[in-house]
Parts: structure tokens; sequence; C-alpha cells
């Protein structure tokens, strides 16, 4: 059976949250909710899954779909990416116990020989990650657009 | 870097593989360390406050909150302080559920510190992933051990990050046969793995260093301790955690956010993996101490470079002991006890990964906390890391190059494993000469 993960990386602060409500968008979706029920998608969200991205990667999905924000300062907050794997293992990110980021995780699941060509990763442009705010207009305008976009792609590939 | 009678403040922001924001101060006048710190600087976080007037098992999920990779460490403590005050008898199930947990927490924990933080040091890598390139079985072994830690935590605290199955007296429910059954083979699996990564460490270049500190662990009537009530140190004492601050105290350095501690006259204390090995060596099963004596280390050792043997050790200890657990596993209908809160003070202690977790609860008659101290083994071991930063960077040479001088302060610091908190992490090294 094909099996999709798709996995909403986030924290309650501010547009950090955005991976999580697109997770949340899509489990609105009853479409989505029968794949889910079917056991062809598994919906997840996770703070920090660090580490445990590797175990993720080596449990055979078909496909990997990673949702997070991300702050480059170069876009205005709300841009949305949809990149590779490959595409941003170079990013620079924190390696520790607690906080091997996405793009370390992703680049040791390489080094490990673990193929990370089924990985895909949307970014959001976000703006404020303070503690105590909620997310920003401008990121919350775009959960809607990228829920959908990623159940466009799951509709065609499932 | 400079020239004599220069002075130069060199920042190097690094991603350094230590857990939390510090900072390490480090000025050097004549050839000699006048001022060796480690400043934490991360904000407080008021837990002891914020917990004050919360029932006991609010108390229970908060703490879980602490720490990312040993929130079990903070969870445990209090439960036991908790049962201690309201004088809850445990069943033998619920303190083996007790034990497998935490011993899910130690796999976990010492697996992915050994492998992806302090083994690059030893083999001369900058990161896990740069190691991974050369070693990837080896690396791939040690993820799959600590992922293995989290398969139990996960089993008894529904998540393996924040777990919230514990409460005072017990668990919310009792895992059922078939999912302990599931652990069964990967512990039989990973204690292959397990003795693999000993032989593996025994390899790894050690430098020669001596700490002279003062080792304490806690000391179990019959077995390798992880929940006790007894503490013993290097100088032949032996107290009840009741009696902590009677031989310990708790003081505020200026340079740090998080509290030191040292024995009543000034002196270091070590807690962790290499104090705990060594103090309960004989409470090893014998074919462990058989398996320790083989890395060809002279048991007790006080080389700080050896604390990575000694998790690889407690490792297997813990695997092992996690299989014979889940071996004799029946579910039960009673997965807690019921209790009656009443006033009280009452101490709780675990050996967390990284050493003694000490917690001390006050209670109103209602069981609400009046007052709550929370004493972390890295905050405990902050005055040994800076006492043994000075005393090692010495031996290594106060003329190396800076880079040298903090790659190699940092692989000091790395072996206490520090957990200085849970946020953004990296150490700053800030030497100045003169």
């Amino acid at each position: 059976m094909k099996r999709t993960l798709i996995l909403g990386i986030g924290s309650p602060f501010g547009d950090d949250k955005a991976g999580w409500l697109v997770v949340d968008k899509l489990k609105q979706n009853p479409a989505i909710a029968k794949l889910v029920e079917n056991g062809c998608l598994q919906l997840e969200v996770a703070d920090r899954p660090g580490i445990n991205l590797i175990n993720w990667l080596l449990d055979e999905y078909e496909r990997i779909v990673l949702i997070d924000m991300v702050k480059t300062n170069l876009q205005v907050s709300g841009t949305v990416y949809n990149l590779k794997a490959s595409d941003i293992i170079g990013f620079s990110g924190m390696l520790s116990s607690h906080s091997l980021g996405v793009s370390a995780s992703l680049a040791l699941a390489r080094e490990l020989g673990i193929s990370i060509d089924n990985v895909e990763f949307w970014g959001i442009e976000g703006s404020n990650i303070k503690p105590d705010t909620d997310v920003s207009q401008s990121v919350l305008t775009v959960i809607a657009e990228v829920s959908q976009k990623i159940f466009i792609t799951l509709s065609l590939n499932i | 870097m400079t020239a004599n009678n220069r002075t130069t403040k060199i920042e190097v922001p690094i991603l350094a593989r230590v857990e939390g924001e510090g900072a390490l101060d480090l000025e050097i006048i004549d050839g000699k360390i006048s001022k060796c710190e480690l400043r934490i600087y991360e904000p407080p976080r008021y837990f002891e406050k914020f917990l004050e007037g919360r029932e006991p098992n609010e108390v229970i999920d908060a703490v879980a909150r602490i720490c990312g990779i040993c929130p079990l460490a903070y969870q445990a403590g209090f439960a036991n302080a908790y049962e201690a005050a309201f004088g809850i008898e445990l069943t033998p199930w619920i303190r083996d559920m007790r034990l497998l947990m935490f011993l899910g927490e130690w796999i976990e924990s010492h697996y992915l510190h050994t492998h992806l933080l302090a083994a690059p040091d030893f083999l001369n890598y900058r990161s896990g992933i740069e190691m991974a390139k050369d070693y990837p079985n080896e690396v791939l072994r040690g993820v799959k051990l600590q992922h293995l830690g989290n398969e139990i935590l996960k089993l008894l605290g529904g998540r393996s990050v924040h777990p919230n199955g514990m409460k005072v007296g017990g668990f919310y429910r009792a895992p059922r046969e078939e999912e302990v059954a599931a652990l069964i083979l990967k512990l039989e699996a990973a204690l292959i793995d397990a003795r693999d990564v000993v032989e593996w460490f025994s390899t790894l270049p050690f430098p020669d260093a001596e700490v002279p500190f003062k080792m304490v662990s806690l000391r179990h009537p019959t077995e390798y301790p992880v929940f006790a009530t007894e503490v013993i140190t290097s100088d032949g004492e032996s107290f009840s955690i009741n009696d902590y601050d009677e031989h310990f105290r708790e003081f505020h350095a200026k340079q740090s956010t998080a509290l030191h501690s040292t024995t009543l006259s000034g002196e270091p204390i070590l807690l962790g993996p290499l104090s705990r090995i060594n103090l309960n060596f004989d409470r090893l099963p014998k074919h462990i101490q058989e398996m320790a004596q083989a890395t060809g280390i002279k048991w007790p050792s006080r080389n700080m470079f050896h604390s990575i043997i000694a998790r690889a050790i407690e490792g297997y200890w813990a695997i092992e002991r996690a299989l014979e657990i889940c071996r004799n596993y029946t579910y039960t209908d009673t997965s807690a006890i019921s209790y009656t809160p009443k006033a009280a003070n009452a101490w709780g202690a675990v050996e967390a990964p990284r050493g003694i977790q000490i917690d001390h609860v006050c209670l109103d008659e209602h069981g609400h906390a009046t007052s709550i101290r929370i004493s972390a083994p890295t905050s405990q071991n902050l005055p040994c890391m800076e006492a043994n930063l000075r005393s090692s960077l010495e031996e290594f040479g106060l003329d190396k190059p800076d880079d040298e001088l903090r790659l190699h302060a940092e692989m000091v610091i790395r072996n206490y494993d520090p957990c200085i908190s849970c946020s953004a992490h990296f150490l700053t090294l800030n030497v100045t000469r003169q």
C-alpha cells in the first residue's frame, strides 16, 4: 500500500505554528480523513522531530511531506516555498540532542545512506516567533492555500 | 588570538553539541588562567514559583516540560516525593513500570549523547553528521538504540517527548501484554548492538586526565541505582536524601542563571554516569562487570573522558534490565494506587541520565504545593565543570590557538552532557589574553 506521512512542524509561538495549522486544515477535509482511515495517509505534528525524523525515513513511506515555518528574511511574510529535501539540507540549523533541526536530520540521514528522495518540504515564510503571540495575518492567509496544494498532490499520487 | 600584553576578545558562535545557551569566559594573564566561568545566561524559567498552589498531578505533568530529553527525571523525582509525602506504598507492578520507563529515558539520552554529541570529539569530527560519512553503521546503530528508548517512553507515557502517562501513585493506564511483547524482540536485538557499542567505544583514544572531585550518586539496596533514597560519596559518606541539605548547598553564582551546588565547605561535587559506575560497580551484574573490565579501563576511573564508556555500559545494563521486566510483564487493572493528600514535607530523588535529580515539596492539607525546589544534575555539576575546565586547559596548553582551546574546552564540557536548558544551543568562547 502506498503510504504518505504529512508532518507539521512548529511550536505555539506566533508564526512558528504554521506547520501545525496546515495539518489542522488538512484534517478538516473529509477526503483526507478517508485517506487516513484507509491507512494511506498519516498526519502528525511535532515541535522538534529531531532524529525521530530518521526513524520516519526508515519506515518506508512512499512519500513524506514536511511543513514548517522558515525565516529567510529575504521574502515577505507569507511567502510559500515548495522544495525537495536535497534543496534544504544545506540550511543552517541547530545541532544538539534537544534540537536536531530538520535540515540537519535530513543531512544526517543522507550520510547514513537513507534515501531522502521521497521527502518534500513546504515552507512558509514567517516573521513573528515571539512567545505569547498569535500567528500573523500574512501567514494565516496562506494556510488554506498550502493545505489545498498538498491535497491536490495527494489526490494525484494516491 | 593575541600576543602577550595585548587583549583581544574572541567570540566563536558555534553549534557546540551542548544543551542550552551558555558561554565560556576565559581570561589568560601571563600564561595562567585568571578567570574561567561557564556563564549560563538563559532566562530563569520560574518553574518552582509558578507550580506553587498546584495539585500533585498538575505538578507531575508540568515538570515534564522542563526538558525534552530527560522529562521523566523530573516526573519521577516529584512522583517519588509525593508518594513519600502521602505514604503511598507502590505495588511491584508499578515499581517495575516506573523502572522500565526510566530505563527508556536512559537509553534514549545515553545513545543520543554518545553517538551524535560525544563520539565526534574522540574521532576528530566537527559533528555527528560529518562522522556519519565514515561511520554510517555505527551512527545508525546509535540512532536506532536511541529510538528504542523513545519507544519505551511512548509505551508508558503516551509519547516520547513530554510524556504524560505517569501520575502520583502509578500510571493512568497499563499497557496491553501484546504492546510489551512487541518490545521484547527489539530489546533482544538491541542488547547485541549495545555490546558492540561498548566494544567500539573502548577503542577510542582517551586523553589522560584525572579529576579530583567528590563523586556522588544514589545507592540502591540490591541493584544499580535508578530510584533510591540513600546517597553515597567517594569519601565513604552515606546518608538519606532527606539530609541532602546537611551535606550540600545550592547557591547563586553571579555569572549564571542556573544555581550551583557544592559541599557545605565549597568543594565541587560530581554527579552522573562516571560517579554512578564508580560508586556502584558492585551493583552491576557479574557479566557486565566483566564487560566493563574488558574495555581496558581500570574502575573506578577518575578520567572524565571515560564518561562515554560509562554511558555505554549503563546503556547495556538498561537494555538488559528492560528486557527482563518486559519478559515478566503481566497486565493489571490496578495501574495506580489511590491516596489521600495531606500536609507534608518530602524529598524525591532519581538518577537522571546526567546525575542525581533531587526535588523537594512542601504541601498543604490538600496536597497543594506551598513551596517547591528542583535541583537538576547539570546545575549541581557546574562548579565541577569550571574546575575541570581550568585544570584541563592548563594541562592542554594555554599557548595553543583559540580554536584549539575552544574545541578542547567543549570536549571537556561535553563529558558532562550538560543539559543547560531546552532552547537554542551554542557555546560562545570569550578569550581574553593579557
